[in-house]
């Protein structure tokens, strides 16, 4: 007795390859490495202070910033583990062979995909996010506005990165070259490339790592951008410290741009080979 | 009639290279179709194009009269298809990957839950129905490639090499399930390197070669085409030379060639009953026949004929 059955609305084909995705990224081995490191760092700030016998920070503030100097590493990380290889993977893998000849648009696959790297990011960090509320605000007895600020500027962050990774993943032929490029270009080039132009007194407000940079900045208790130097021996090192409203842009533009990117690329590749 | 599926000059190039070169096929309903061909032949591009893996050069492409360009939704909905060797995502059990696969295609929660475990059964993977995949040998994966081609009950079925990959049990009842469905009904467009699968459970054949098609027509015109049969006739004791003459000599033999003294291969024009009498005479010559049967089949024949001269 064949059931008639009816084509699916696009969000339910939406919900339904964000919950499996979810799930390939909850049981892969990768989210618990994720999480090994995100501990890891944790404790070893949280104890780095009475092992090397010095007082902790005066200010909740002052001690959050130095966790959130983390933040970066482990978006780099979600964005590289959870996104590089999220379109490639149904290529050089072939499970393409599977899920594309299905009666759903290639939107809803890479929305769907998005989510879910999107959804296992958000909950890495939250955890961290958590942590420095139950560790840092219970030792200070106090969690200030400015850590819910930095942890939408993490998820805007987070979204521009993996936007960069699944374009990066849309583009590359294979999935280690996909993890490999993410990764150095947000560990390397894009911080070195922010260091020359700081160098060379030029404002690097347009690279997604500066504007990154935000999560810790937004802690300090009286936010200011702008242009410091310092002096070192015969030569002046410059940073700047972006505005607010410009970074968020920023991420915002990165996070449009390169997602746009990495969908048409994702809608146009074939299945060969 | 309707057209389930239709390809008009259908072409995909690659590098300037033609895979596939203007092929223009029209399948109807109900039949089972071998698609057969060398490698390279364009069989596979046909079949990537049609379940919208591929992009063509040019030409059109429809299933079920849905263009699969411009409405891809509408033309895979009623569309069962293994193509190449399926892989699938490691982490999820073979139930996990029909209730995500049945979800997709709009089955409700019941329906894609007794489906799955219906389809399980047909490819004897029922007892595998919760391992993670990972763990799957290739043949276990054609199978559960097949079990979600069947999933939904489509009404069109578009298989690359379905039986590629398993064992001789395997094939054999990927036939028979193949065979089970042509029964049921349905549209059944299989490429298949082994021509003498496709002359088992084929009702057609459409040849290729070249990106082009050079051959489409039902499997039981074949020998027709072919004509002469090749026969093979064994003998107790080595074949006399009057027996010899006497096959020779017979209406409608050609190309006899004695490759051992007891065994006598030819080919032959006639009927049965020519046959039956062919083999009465040898006997009244004194030949003590161990076996008189045909060997090979007509599509070898008619393959090499065509592919030959392409």
């Amino acid at each position: 007795m064949v059931e008639k059955t009816t084509i699916p609305s696009g969000a339910d084909q939406y919900v339904t390859i964000t919950r499996y995705e979810l799930l390939g990224h909850l049981r892969k081995k990768r989210i618990w490495v994720i999480f090994i490191v995100l501990f890891l760092i944790f404790f070893f700030v949280l104890l780095l202070f009475p092992a090397a016998g010095v007082d902790y920070p005066s200010t909740f503030e002052g001690y959050s910033q130095i966790y959130l100097g983390f933040m970066s590493v482990l978006i780099l990380l979600c964005a590289t583990l959870f996104g590089s290889d999220a379109l490639v993977g149904e290529f050089q893998q072939r499970t393409g062979f599977v899920l594309f000849p299905n009666p759903v648009k290639r939107l809803t696959i890479f929305l769907g995909k998005f989510s879910a790297s999107m959804i296992a990011s958000v909950i890495v960090i939250s955890v961290y996010y958590g942590l420095i509320v139950l560790f840092i605000g219970g030792m200070y007895k106090t969690v200030t506005i400015e850590l819910a600020y930095s942890l939408l500027l993490a998820v805007l962050y987070l979204s521009a990165a993996l936007g960069v990774a699944y374009a990066i993943s849309a583009i590359m032929k294979g999935i280690i070259g996909s993890t490999v490029l993410t990764f150095i270009l947000f560990l390397f080039v894009l911080p070195m490339v922010g260091m020359a132009l700081g160098m060379a007194e030029v404002d690097p407000w347009f690279l997604v790592t500066q504007s990154g940079d935000t999560v810790t900045y937004v802690m300090e208790p009286e936010y200011q951008a702008g242009k410091f130097c310092i002096q070192q021996a015969r030569q002046t090192i410059c940073f700047y410290v972006p505005e607010l409203a410009t970074s968020a842009a920023t991420m915002a533009g990165y996070f449009i741009a390169s997602s746009i990117l990495a969908f048409l690329f994702f809608r146009r590749r074939e299945m060969v080979g | 009639m309707r057209e389930v599926i239709k390809t008009v000059g259908l072409t995909k190039m690659y590098n300037g290279f033609p895979a596939l070169d203007e092929l223009t096929l029209t399948i109807g309903p109900d039949v089972c179709v071998g698609f057969i061909g060398p490698n390279g032949a364009g069989k596979t591009t046909t079949i990537k194009i049609l379940t919208s893996l591929i992009r063509s050069t040019a030409g059109k492409a429809y299933v079920e009269g849905f263009d699969i360009r411009e409405s891809p939704k509408a033309a895979l909905m009623n569309v069962g298809s293994v193509v190449e060797t399926p892989e699938f995502y490691p982490y999820l059990t073979p139930i996990e990957t029909l209730d995500y696969l049945g979800r997709l295609r709009g089955m409700g929660e019941e329906y894609v839950r007794d489906r799955s475990k219906r389809v399980l059964e047909q490819v004897h993977m029922e007892e595998w129905a919760t391992t993670r995949i990972g763990k799957f040998s290739k043949g276990m994966k054609q199978r559960l490639g097949i079990a979600q081609a069947l999933l939904h009950e489509p009404t069109v079925l578009i298989l690359d090499e379905p039986t590629s990959g398993l064992d001789p049990r395997g094939m054999i009842e990927v036939r028979e399930i193949i065979k089970d469905l042509k029964k049921e009904k349905r549209t059944i467009f299989m490429s298949s390197h082994l021509l003498y699968e496709a002359q088992e459970v084929c009702d057609w054949v459409a040849m290729v070669d070249k990106g082009r098609l050079i051959f489409f027509d039902k499997v039981e015109n074949i020998s027709k085409l072919t004509g002469a049969k090749k026969l093979e006739i064994r003998l107790v004791e080595p074949i006399t030379e009057e027996q010899l003459d006497t096959i020779k000599n017979f209406e409608g033999v050609a190309e006899v060639s004695l490759v051992h003294p007891e065994i006598v291969n030819l080919r032959f024009g006639g009927n049965d009953q020519d046959r039956a009498k062919m083999l009465a005479e040898m006997i009244a010559k004194g030949a003590m026949v161990v076996s008189f049967q045909s060997v090979g089949m007509e599509l070898e024949d008619l393959y090499m004929d065509m592919i030959g001269s392409s």
